[in-house]
């Protein structure tokens, strides 16, 4: 029966047309989920080491926030604490007591720890979020060429969302080489606004 | 005794069938509505954003490529001399490159990079990520759109040429898509919030001064590949294929190397830095395509002259302007002659006749006869054009003194004065541009034309039609209304 109606459905058509769509189609499946497989396949770069446990349900504690991990995220720990990695984009979690709102965390951590470490760098001014359940949070973009030498990382574009919760300032930092960041943007700000905090 | 050459048979291109988008038939139609709605989701979601976060950056930077995208469309469109392609297919050729193109890239983009930090480690991602990502999944994404418009409205690809302009369409669409991601980046790494002084500087940069290395040229060199496939019917398949193959890999490899870290450190920065780098990595592949669409460009003028051959030499296409037809500029050039000798009807009408003498060429390749009905209408078409350009009169004094007050034309009467006094007789009748029997009619009338009479001499009588057009019959033979 449905056999049928797909033969009348094809009917319809050109029929010297049918047999090269179907390849041009078949194409441009394969190369786009092709792609999407085979990195989901082949494992995460050696020499990442372990980090935080993934609960049941692919979310990883990070001391009081539990973060769901998008598709293709891991969590390793990372040189200055915990990091989620795919492929070359990072979001690195830092947590420290601070005394100030959200704004005045991103102000302070954008003047501190990144822009005396690049070179041409600039960041936007916070935009206010609202981070998990409800947490007011600041967010801005910022980009810059930072290391030098064999340590050099070369041209990085970020994102940086600053929340803090119980006298704990919390910065999540997800950056990536010029190009990569954007097509990730979606799945970490999926995951840093499903933040749970236990 | 001499051997009379051989004829050779001239394949015209099918420039008498035109089609538009809307082929429902036609299963690639239906494969680009299904992607464009998958696709055109994931895009519109990311200029909401866009708009969302920077709503002065975002509008400017849509203004400005208003700017950049419709000059390029006009210039793609206008190369194509003879048979322009129908606009539905090059609109979808445009949101081919810029929603589907674009959407399907994207991701892919980030697979591709993401599997080489995996295989080779997070700095041959970082610095060559994408140069090996990027040119083969955007040109590829981008081909096959144009493989699809083939498959859906086969007939319109009828040439090398007509590759190259939707090749180029497809990729101004991705341009124009992708600058509004670079405008946007360039907002967020000023550190300034919404501003629109970024904006200018990166459309300065990737509009002006390198725009013309980019998406267009590497689509338009792979599309000129898919016209060659597609009409080369002469040619041994395997060559054809061979030759969209190679054409393709030409768009891939131009792509990698502007791409590429390669050389970025031999060019300075700033503006001198920026132009070296466009006439080092994208001015050779510019030259080559130039090359290939003045070739493909001769071609076609080729089958317009073989098309209207039959037709030059007489009142339908003089040689000179059917030399006048092969270029724009002297297209243009006629019709401001004729504007200065008749005014701006003269040049409405001298473009008018252009038209009618390409369109005569369109028939001609539909119709595959000199004889057939369509073309000799198409020639008493072309025919009456030209008498209603020729019954204008001069708007000014020939060079080197006023013309004798004898010799002037009357001032035509007023549009709204014109009433009949006569009409053509029930036999019709021929007319003149000039009261002279010593050369041809321009026109026959048709039988029970109203026209008024507004100038005697002798047995000539000066008419103007109820259109304004004006000409000299045998006022004798004119049937007096009552």
């Amino acid at each position: 029966m449905l056999g049928t109606h797909a033969r009348s459905l094809l009917a319809r058509f050109d029929p010297a047309g049918v047999r090269p769509t179907i390849i041009v189609a078949g194409i441009i499946l394969a190369v786009f989920f092709g792609a999407q497989l085979v990195n989901a396949v082949l494992p995460a770069p050696r020499g990442v080491g372990p980090g935080p446990q993934p609960q049941p349900g692919g979310a990883v504690d990070i001391g009081p926030l539990r973060i769901s991990l998008a598709s293709g995220w891991q969590a390793i720990d990372g040189p200055i604490g915990p990091r989620l990695v795919r492929g070359n984009v990072a979001v690195d979690f830092q947590l420290n007591s601070f005394q100030g709102d959200a704004t005045e965390l991103y102000n302070t951590f954008v003047r501190e720890a990144l822009a005396p470490f690049a070179s041409g760098f600039g960041a936007t001014q916070p935009a206010l979020i609202q981070v998990g359940p409800g947490i007011p949070g600041a967010r801005g973009g910022y980009t810059g060429v930072f290391g030098t030498g064999a340590d050099a990382i070369g041209q990085v574009e970020g994102q940086l969302t600053a929340f803090v919760i119980d006298g704990t300032g919390v910065v999540i930092d997800a950056w990536g080489s010029s190009g990569t960041l954007r097509p990730m943007l979606d799945d970490i700000e999926l995951m840093i606004s499903t933040i749970e905090v236990r | 005794m001499e051997q009379a050459p051989a004829p050779t048979v001239q394949r015209l291109p099918s420039w008498g069938r035109q089609v538009s988008f809307f082929q429902r038939h036609q299963p690639a139609f239906w494969l680009f509505i299904v992607l464009l709605i998958f696709t055109s989701l994931a895009v519109l979601n990311e200029q909401l954003l866009y708009l969302d976060v920077f709503p002065a950056g975002w509008m400017f930077s849509i203004f400005l490529l208003t700017l950049y995208v419709v000059p390029v469309a006009l210039a793609i469109y206008f190369l194509d001399l003879f048979e322009r392609e129908p606009l539905s297919l090059l609109i979808a050729a445009f949101v081919w490159g810029g929603v589907i193109a674009i959407g399907l890239s994207g991701p892919t983009n980030g697979a591709v990079i993401e599997i080489l930090s995996k295989l080779g480690g997070v700095r041959l991602a970082q610095e060559w990520g994408a140069a090996l990502a990027a040119p083969p999944v955007e040109e590829l994404f981008k081909f096959l759109g144009m493989i699809v418009i083939f498959l859906i409205a086969r007939y319109e690809i009828d040439g090398i040429f007509d590759g190259f302009i939707y090749g180029a369409m497809v990729g101004l669409g991705f341009a124009a898509v992708e600058n509004v991601q670079y405008f946007v980046g360039a907002i967020a790494s000023s550190g300034g919030g919404d501003q629109i002084g970024p904006v200018l500087q990166m459309f300065f940069l990737r509009a002006i001064v390198v725009g013309a290395y980019m998406h267009v040229l590497w689509s338009g060199i792979a599309g000129i590949g898919l016209g060659y496939y597609a009409t080369r019917h002469d040619q041994p398949h395997s060559k054809r294929l061979l030759v969209m193959l190679g054409l393709f890999a030409l768009a891939v490899v131009a792509h990698f190397i502007w791409n590429s870290p390669l050389l970025a450190g031999l060019v300075g920065e700033g503006l001198p830095g920026q132009i070296l780098f466009g006439l080092i990595k994208g001015s050779p592949f510019f030259i080559f395509l130039g090359l290939m669409v003045l070739l493909a460009q001769r071609r076609e003028h080729h089958w317009f002259k073989v098309a209207t051959e039959g037709h030059v030499e007489d009142d339908v296409l003089t040689p000179q302007e059917l030399a006048e037809l092969g270029g724009l500029r002297s297209r243009w050039r006629a019709r401001r002659q004729a504007g200065q000798r008749k005014g701006p009807q003269g040049a409405k009408l001298m473009g008018r006749l252009q038209r009618e003498q390409i369109n005569l060429a369109m028939i001609r390749t539909r119709t595959h006869s000199d004889e057939h009905p369509d073309i000799l209408a198409q020639r008493e078409l072309i025919r009456g054009v030209r008498a209603e350009l020729q019954a204008l009169p001069d708007v000014a004094a020939p060079a080197g003194g006023a013309m004798p007050a004898a010799f002037q034309a009357p001032p035509p009467p007023a549009a709204h004065a014109w009433t009949p006094t006569h009409q053509v007789p029930a036999t019709g009748m021929a007319a003149w541009d000039v009261p002279d029997p010593s050369r041809p009619p321009v026109v026959t009338l048709a039988a029970g034309l109203p026209l008024r009479v507004f100038e005697q001499a002798g047995a000539w009588s000066r008419v103007v039609a109820s259109n304004g057009w004006q000409g000299w019959v045998d006022g004798r033979l004119l049937v007096p209304l009552s």
